[in-house]
């Protein structure tokens, strides 16, 4: 078999357990809200919710360096050797930063984490944005467009990640505050308000993911 | 390749995608439902939620049959003539249906024919796939190439597999039925957890079979 066959298949369960996990969040999230459910089901909702949305979070992640190596072993990539185990070793130390991060939640070392990872997604936002840019105008270091283009797109799903980061951010008091003083016009409406914002920047990412995969397949000249 | 070709396989990977990648959510909300430690109002919700989300790979099941042989068509894989493929997608929209509907719809009594229905046409659907699978092996037609022939053939084991789901969970639904009505038993408990563990088996055989589907269509190894 081809190195290349499993790097695909990896790829591909990576977006499965990206996107395909995704739709268990989102049907959950309405749940959540809803007010016919009582606390103790809310509660269980959550654990859910939570359990599932730690894949999309970690296989994101994953997605960076396996795309390169799949990249690479077309050549249509100059990132490889060396620096391809460069990008692995740093896609491993952001892996766990951003896992110790959701792990440490509320604490003062979590706080650290989540900060850290942040920065991590806005240095990287920039360099795949002009690295795809870059390669749309010069042909380098992507030399084809379809890629650069994927690359591109991968920066604009990072995007949305903040997007959702930073519109659920007030979810989790709004749920603390909920779980105390239970179902109150204003406890509802501090649950209601992230999950209705959060919807235009997960549909947003779903359609940059679709659209990825999309290109990944048909790999078009451009 | 072409690019409504493109497409094709494009459509055949999220199907992919949402089959293996909604069962994770079925799998984990389906243990609050199962546990005794929830009340029963909980317990009901958890399960209304966990049978919505199995829509997902419910869906992507009956469509992988239109979709996987328009596939198998459009890359000269199919020796059956192309108009066939107009009864594939035909019987896919109306298996949807089906299945849809007996989601959908709540009164038990009027379901219960189709219910038996939809299992005996899955057992009909995996008899006639894997005859066809096997039958392409040696004869080289309906399907040209072994390994998808071999995809065929994992693809009637999870039909299979989904049957033995519902072979299965038949004890936990009666068990479960007699914990809304009468209330939770240590007896009534250890019938529904039992009965789940066994149909969880299935569940778990479902992914091995249709991740090395999808490795195999990756790889499409000569043999």
């Amino acid at each position: 078999m081809d190195p290349q066959t499993i790097w695909i298949m990896i790829h591909v369960v990576l977006l499965v357990y990206w996107l395909g996990a995704d739709i268990s969040v989102f049907y959950c999230s309405l749940q959540i809200i809803k007010p016919a459910n009582s606390r103790e089901t809310r509660a269980a909702i959550a654990k859910v919710l939570g359990f599932v949305n730690a894949f999309p979070g970690i296989v994101s992640i994953l997605m960076l360096p396996v795309g390169l190596m799949l990249a690479s072993g077309k050549g249509l990539s100059p990132i490889t050797g060396g620096w391809l185990a460069l990008v692995w070793g740093l896609a491993a130390i952001w892996l766990l930063i951003s896992v110790s991060a959701a792990s440490q939640r509320g604490t003062p070392l979590g706080k650290t984490y989540a900060t850290i990872d942040l920065w991590i997604r806005y240095v990287l936002i920039a360099v795949l944005t002009i690295a795809a840019l870059l390669s749309l105008t010069g042909g380098a270091p992507f030399t084809s467009n379809w890629l650069a283009l994927k690359v591109l797109l991968f920066a604009f799903v990072l995007v949305c990640g903040l997007g959702i980061r930073f519109t659920f951010a007030k979810f989790g008091p709004a749920f603390g505050r909920f779980m105390a003083e239970g179902s109150t016009p204003e406890t509802e409406a501090g649950l209601r308000g992230p999950v209705m914002r959060v919807k235009p920047w997960v549909l947003a990412l779903w359609s940059g993911l679709v659209v990825m995969a999309l290109l990944g397949i048909a790999q078009p000249l451009l | 390749m072409e690019f409504w070709e493109s497409l094709i396989v494009w459509l055949h990977l999220l199907l992919f995608v949402y089959w293996l990648g909604g069962d994770l959510g079925v799998f984990y909300s389906s243990r609050f439902r199962n546990d005794p430690q929830y009340d029963l109002k909980t317990r009901l919700l958890l399960a209304r939620i966990t049978g919505d989300i199995d829509m997902a790979p419910r869906t992507t099941m009956v469509l992988m049959i239109p979709i996987g042989f328009t596939l198998a068509a459009v890359k000269g894989y199919l020796t059956i003539p192309d108009i066939w493929l107009i009864a594939f997608w035909a019987f896919g929209a109306a298996w949807l249906v089906l299945v849809w509907w007996l989601h959908i719809e709540k009164d038990a009594d009027k379901k219960k024919p189709w219910t038996k229905f939809d299992l005996r046409l899955r057992w009909v659907l995996m008899l006639v796939l894997a005859a066809a699978a096997i039958y392409s092996f040696f004869a080289h037609q309906p399907l040209t190439e072994n390994w998808l022939a071999l995809k065929l053939l994992l693809f009637a084991g999870t039909i299979l597999c989904g049957i033995m789901i519902r072979v299965s969970v038949k004890p936990y639904v009666a068990a479960f039925a007699e914990i809304r009505e009468h209330g939770s038993t240590p007896e009534r408990e250890a019938v529904l957890s039992a009965s789940a563990g066994a149909a969880r088996q299935w569940v778990k055989a479902i992914w091995v079979l249709i991740s090395l589907a999808a490795l195999i269509g990756i790889w499409q190894p000569g043999f």
